[in-house]
């Protein structure tokens, strides 16, 4: 396989694995990095775990590049093609890997998906959207054994069997659940994860068990975190022009989508073009901190990836752009503060309901991010901190409270462009 | 037929129907038939605009995604503008365009690979 085909194939996924391992291994000696893994496998990792302030740079690194590894050994395996979902989800987990994401939290899902697709007799791939999203609520693995204050004997089979049913009941419920806000929240399975994350936080304090949201973040590797991700951005720009130099000919039929679920970018339009979006994702997102001189740690860091994955799956600049303005307007006319870091992180996740913006325009598109802004942190409070994608659990109620107003109003005004 | 394919087969005839009703064809005829293990929603329609039978068909013959048999499929149905079948597009194998005077017949199939 030459090198196009190998960039096309993979969309850079492999490359992205070996420098993150080669950097972990530079920035981190060999015994520091192994023990910050340990601590990383052994946190509670509910929201806010930064794991760049439990571990250190090098052991998240680490952390991401393992987790990326065995999900493409995974995918590879399944003999699964890199489609705009598949992208999307690898992006995903490798930018919630750097606050509470580990190998020894998302397994036990995983193996819960596999018993629900053998029961259902079907193939376990035909299940690969809920498998890639699932481990957003993965934290609840983790704090039942290292959270809680129970002994090991007690906590390791109870947090292990949490996780399976937790996997085994996913797939069921996201597929219902994205009736709810009728794919207009690309976040659906984080949607889903937070109305079981509500129920687990709910059992638990029936149970007595004290449910503690944490505030971990640190700041400190701003400059290293915005390098990289300002190359991998311009990598995937290169990449684009690389493949197709006419690329940014096919680019303004992408930006016509309305992104709503399922937009699969890499089949509609190609890699060339999806490379291009991706890396342009990457750069507004970047810029958007940058204007606004928000630090890059763990979370925001997870903003970042997440956004640019999407970039295959449903985002795009001019359906992204009006929600975070809206989400920034949110911010500053309010009484939130873009010192906390959910209201920054929430500026990059307000884009789980970019198709509103991508059909119903500028104006609408601001007004939904507006309202996803404020509701964000209720949302947090309400989930209990075990579904990471937070964002998503907020974006499904603003989703369906716009949708069908907006429809009823508006429905005969909009054509969607055809492919 | 397992639940799942009843389901996304109810689905699937929801999205087409809706399809044409909302590009303004109100006479369709419906056939739903099994042959061998393939099944066929076949709609017959009256002078059928040849642009729309593009569209169906690029959208109709791109290749089958298995994720969407368990993933999105529940969108179907709720058309929202004239030129969808983007979901739909994706649970079918292929589709069959023949003329019989006046109308034109579309067969599309969906073979059962998956299920």
């Amino acid at each position: 396989m030459n090198l196009i085909e190998k960039i096309k194939t993979k969309m850079l996924t492999p490359i992205i694995i070996i420098v993150l391992f080669a950097l972990s291994f530079l920035l981190d000696d060999i015994n520091t990095l192994f023990s910050g893994y340990i601590k990383i496998l052994k946190h509670p990792s509910v929201l806010i775990s930064d794991y760049l302030e439990i571990a250190g740079l090098g052991a998240t690194l680490f952390n991401v590049a393992t987790i990326l590894l065995i999900n493409i050994i995974i995918l590879n395996k399944l003999k699964v093609k890199m489609t705009g979902p598949v992208f999307a989800g690898l992006f995903t987990i490798a930018g919630f890997s750097f606050f509470g994401k580990n190998l020894f939290n998302t397994i036990p899902i995983y193996i819960g998906i596999y018993l629900f697709s053998k029961l259902q007799r079907m193939e376990y791939k035909s299940f690969i959207i809920v498998v890639l999203f699932s481990t957003g609520i993965s934290p609840i693995v983790s704090f039942l054994i290292f959270g809680t204050g129970w002994p090991l004997y007690l906590g390791i089979p109870v947090g292990i069997i949490v996780g399976l049913i937790t996997g085994f009941v996913l797939p069921a419920l996201s597929a219902h659940m994205i009736r709810f806000h009728r794919g207009y929240n690309l976040y659906n399975v984080g949607f889903t994860m937070g109305v079981l994350s509500m129920l687990y936080g709910v059992i638990l304090r029936a149970f007595g068990v004290k449910l503690e949201l944490l505030n971990l973040v640190n700041n400190d590797y701003h400059l290293q975190l915005q390098i990289l991700m300002i190359v991998i951005s311009l990598v995937f720009i290169l990449s684009a022009f690389y493949l197709n130099k006419d690329v940014l000919k096919k680019y303004p039929a992408l930006l016509k989508r309305t992104g709503r679920s399922v937009s699969d970018f890499i089949r509609d339009h190609g890699k060339d073009t999806t490379m291009l979006n991706v890396g342009i994702m990457g750069l507004v997102s970047l810029l958007a901190l940058a204007l606004l001189d928000l630090k890059i740690n763990g979370p925001v860091m997870g903003g970042i990836l997440t956004v640019m994955g999407f970039g295959a799956f449903g985002k795009h600049p001019r359906n992204c752009i009006p929600v975070m303005l809206g989400a920034f307007l949110g911010v500053t006319l309010t009484n939130y503060s873009l010192e906390s870091t959910g209201m920054v992180i929430a500026l990059l996740f307000v884009t789980a309901i970019a198709p509103i913006a991508g059909r119903y325009g500028f104006i609408i598109g601001i007004l939904a991010g507006f309202v996803h802004i404020i509701i964000t942190p209720i949302a947090y409070a309400f989930q209990g901190g075990f579904d990471l994608y937070n964002n998503g659990f907020a974006a499904g109620f603003v989703a369906a409270l716009f949708i069908p107003f907006l429809e009823a109003i508006l429905k005969n005004n909009v054509e969607e462009v055809p492919l | 037929m397992k639940k799942q394919e009843i389901k996304i087969v109810s689905k699937l005839i929801k999205d087409l129907f809706s399809f044409f009703l909302a590009h303004g064809y109100v006479d369709i005829n419906f056939e739903l038939k099994q042959v061998e293990e393939n099944l066929l929603f076949i709609f017959k329609i009256k002078n059928l605009n040849s642009e729309l039978i593009e569209l169906i068909k690029l959208k109709a013959n791109r290749e089958r995604e298995l994720e969407v048999e368990t993933y999105g499929f529940e969108l179907m149905g709720d058309i929202d503008s004239k030129s969808e079948l983007e979901i739909a597009g994706l649970l079918i194998d292929e589709v069959i365009v023949n003329q019989e005077n006046d109308f034109i017949v579309l067969s599309f199939v969906r073979k059962d690979r998956y299920l």
